[in-house]
């Protein structure tokens, strides 16, 4: 399938951690014609397409969660207060219709904003979840009937192409990652492997990992590779703090991950003439690498960052060229992966 | 022909920022052109200005008036990179801005309002709210001439959101509900049998400097001014009863003062009076916040006596201003009777 399809598939269904499951339904849906799918315990989509051969097990990981709000009470006058739900960009809240997943369905609301004319002196800051609540325009009694603590909020975006070949969507994060693991397994459809192979899609990135690490657990690779989003560049950015849209994937290079692994994939990037970029940080990468590689006695970890720029809004943003780019690699290094 | 709710749907599903209002007036002329006994006619202030004759001549002349613009952007530059640079038309707070769609220029192109990512920002700084100028607006382009094919400095966006219902269909949202909702109730008041005439004034550019207004109050020369405007409800979560200046469902706001205008005290009594009379639930505004085109108006010419009729509206000026539908029907209640009562003055 073209990968903005794949995009368009996999960011509309909702999946704040921890609620991952109408997310996770679609993917199994996409992952199945690949190999025997099954949900872990914690919720995480784990596809095995081949078991272990010559000693290596490949497991390829992006998260399927998503950032939101989850819903802690309702005041006396009906409105929702809420709490994060994963580390949600606080200056976009403000503003935003939402829409809260209950029981019977979703229910739109709206998180307001005083206005100017009622502001007073006191010192502006950026409000905090804590601070913010879902008016549901109901009373208390109503608001009560409908909705339960523990009921997640989703902010409203669109998914939508946007410009030159990029995409927009409240879900890219780690949507994206997950589409370039479908475009590496298209690729390798009907191709004899030289090694086994395995698919996650995990939980609970956003909320300290669980989904990858319980699932890697299971899985028990000799390797893995995450792919995940990091910072692209925008206007207010310092150069070499970000990556560059358009100009392939991140291979990153941490103290956490596998040396060998990221060498070999930039290798392979290099000789494949598929565009990639570094990504150098100093310790752990913030993502599910850092508790993969710390599963059972250890697992050798690689890491492809797909550059995003608006991360935790609704409005994140990929270039699709990035996406495809980045399945090209994987597929590479599943066909001649290995330490180098 | 639209309903009331019909017509704040079309009204606010249309951009027009402060001196952009082309667009919405072009509606709104479509929806009262045919009107019975109604003349229509655009100034050069850009007011869309309607003349309804009644069965009888009015003593007093009655202009009632809302304005056709909402707050928005402006695209101020194009960067080498393709980003637009931008400032605000009408007051926006930089803390609603972040993270939006917005639909640009002309042929509304898809946008992001952009800012990097928290994560790069030190933690210490992160409740530090942005401000405009440091914000950009995203339409994709790779470069600058990419971008200058298809937006030019001067251009103007509106936030992407949908209008919608929310609530058992209580209340609805958009971003234009400031003043789309006062035009959708002076189009209400042209319809049918008027017992007296009246002037219904569509104002221009009431979120920047209130230059459409003056024009109006000018040629019409009337004795007595109702401006129908969405105000500001301050009853938000977290809010102390004593800061809502205004609440949601409790009918029409009727105003003795504001930043801009004192208003006529035997007209605020007249006003409340027939509320009263009439079973029609209205709410003093408790507190002295905002202004509208009353501050113009009543200073045209020889003076105009000034009345404010509005609606309580949440989280004016953001992308989800809130409106209770129950308040917008109260309103066209108690502005109908006035329509009939104002005249005989």
């Amino acid at each position: 399938m073209d990968t903005i399809g794949l995009l368009k598939i996999l960011c509309e269904p909702e999946g704040t951690s921890g609620a991952e499951d109408t997310a996770a339904e679609t993917a199994a849906g996409l992952l199945s014609r690949y190999g025997k799918t099954h949900i872990s315990p914690l919720g995480s989509v784990i596809c095995e397409v081949a078991p272990e051969k010559n000693g290596r097990h490949v497991l390829l990981d992006a998260h399927i969660d998503q950032i939101g709000l989850i819903v802690v009470r309702i005041d006396d006058r009906g409105f929702a207060c809420v709490r994060p739900c994963g580390g949600i960009d606080r200056r976009s809240i403000a503003g935003s219709s939402v829409r809260v997943m209950t029981k019977s369905g979703p229910l739109p609301g709206v998180i307001g904003a005083v206005p100017p004319h009622l502001q007073k002196d006191e010192k502006r800051e950026n409000p905090k979840p804590e601070e913010l609540a879902v008016d549901l325009a109901l009373s208390a009694e109503e608001a009560r009937e409908l909705v339960r603590p523990g009921d997640r909020v989703i902010l409203r975006g669109r998914f939508s192409e946007i410009g030159e070949g990029y995409v927009t969507s409240p879900a890219l994060d780690d949507r994206a990652g997950c589409v370039c693991i479908i475009k590496a397994l298209e690729s390798l459809e009907g191709k004899e492997l030289p090694c086994g192979l395995t698919a996650v899609f995990s939980t609970r990135e956003e909320v300290g990992g669980g989904g990858s690490r319980t699932a890697a657990f299971a899985v028990r690779p000799t390797e893995a590779l995450e792919m995940d989003v990091s910072f692209g560049a925008t206007p207010d950015t310092k150069p070499g703090e970000t990556g560059e849209m358009k100009k392939g994937p991140m291979v990153g290079f941490s103290p956490v991950l596998d040396r060998g692994v990221c060498e070999r994939l930039a290798k392979l990037a290099r000789s494949r003439g598929i565009p990639y970029q570094y990504e150098i940080m100093e310790g752990e990468t913030g993502t599910n690498a850092d508790e993969i590689a710390k599963v059972g006695a250890g697992i050798r970890c690689g890491m492809l960052s797909i550059p995003q720029q608006y991360m935790h809004t609704v409005i994140e943003k990929v270039a699709a060229e990035d996406i495809e780019a980045t399945g090209s690699l994987i597929a590479a290094y599943v066909l001649e992966g290995g330490a180098d | 022909m639209g309903t009331l709710l019909e017509n704040l749907e079309t009204f606010c599903g249309i951009p027009g920022t402060s001196g952009d209002e082309a667009a919405v007036r072009e509606a709104i002329y479509q929806e009262i052109k045919d009107l019975p006994r109604c003349t229509v006619r655009t100034d050069n202030a850009g007011n869309l200005i309607a003349e309804k004759a009644g069965r009888e001549p009015p003593k007093s002349k009655v202009l009632f008036c809302a304005h056709m613009d909402e707050v928005g952007f402006i695209v101020t530059r194009i960067d080498e990179r393709g980003f637009l640079s931008f400032g605000c038309v009408g007051r926006i707070d930089s803390r609603v801005v972040i993270g939006k769609r917005v639909l640009v220029g002309k042929d509304r192109l898809p946008g992001l309002v952009g800012a990097k990512a928290l994560h790069l920002i030190p933690k210490e700084q992160r409740g530090e709210p942005a401000e405009i100028g440091d914000l950009y607006i995203d339409i994709g382009a790779d470069g600058k001439s990419a971008a200058e094919a298809l937006v030019r400095p001067g251009d103007r966006a509106v936030w992407d959101t949908d209008f919608c219902l929310i609530g058992k269909e209580t209340a609805v949202c958009s971003r234009a509900v400031d003043d789309r909702a006062g035009c959708a109730l002076l189009v209400e008041l042209l319809k049918g049998d008027a017992p007296y005439g009246f002037t219904a004034a569509f104002t221009t550019r009431e979120e920047v400097d209130g230059s459409g207004a003056p024009a109006a109050g000018f040629s019409v020369e009337p004795d007595i001014s109702v401006v129908v405007e969405a105000t500001s409800a301050g009853d938000g979560a977290g809010v102390p009863e004593g800061d809502y200046v205004c609440a949601q469902g409790k009918g029409p706001v009727v105003s003795f003062i504001d930043k801009g205008t004192v208003y006529d005290p035997a007209l605020y009594e007249t006003v409340t009076a027939f509320a009263r009379e009439n079973g029609i639930p209205f709410q003093p505004k408790e507190g002295i916040a905002g202004a509208n085109d009353s501050e113009a108006i009543h200073k045209s010419r020889a003076g105009v006596r000034p009345a404010a009729v509005s609606l309580p509206a949440r989280y004016i000026h953001s992308p989800v201003t809130t409106l209770r539908i129950e308040d917008l029907e109260n309103t066209l209640r108690l502005l109908t009777i006035l329509r009939g009562e104002l005249p005989k003055r």
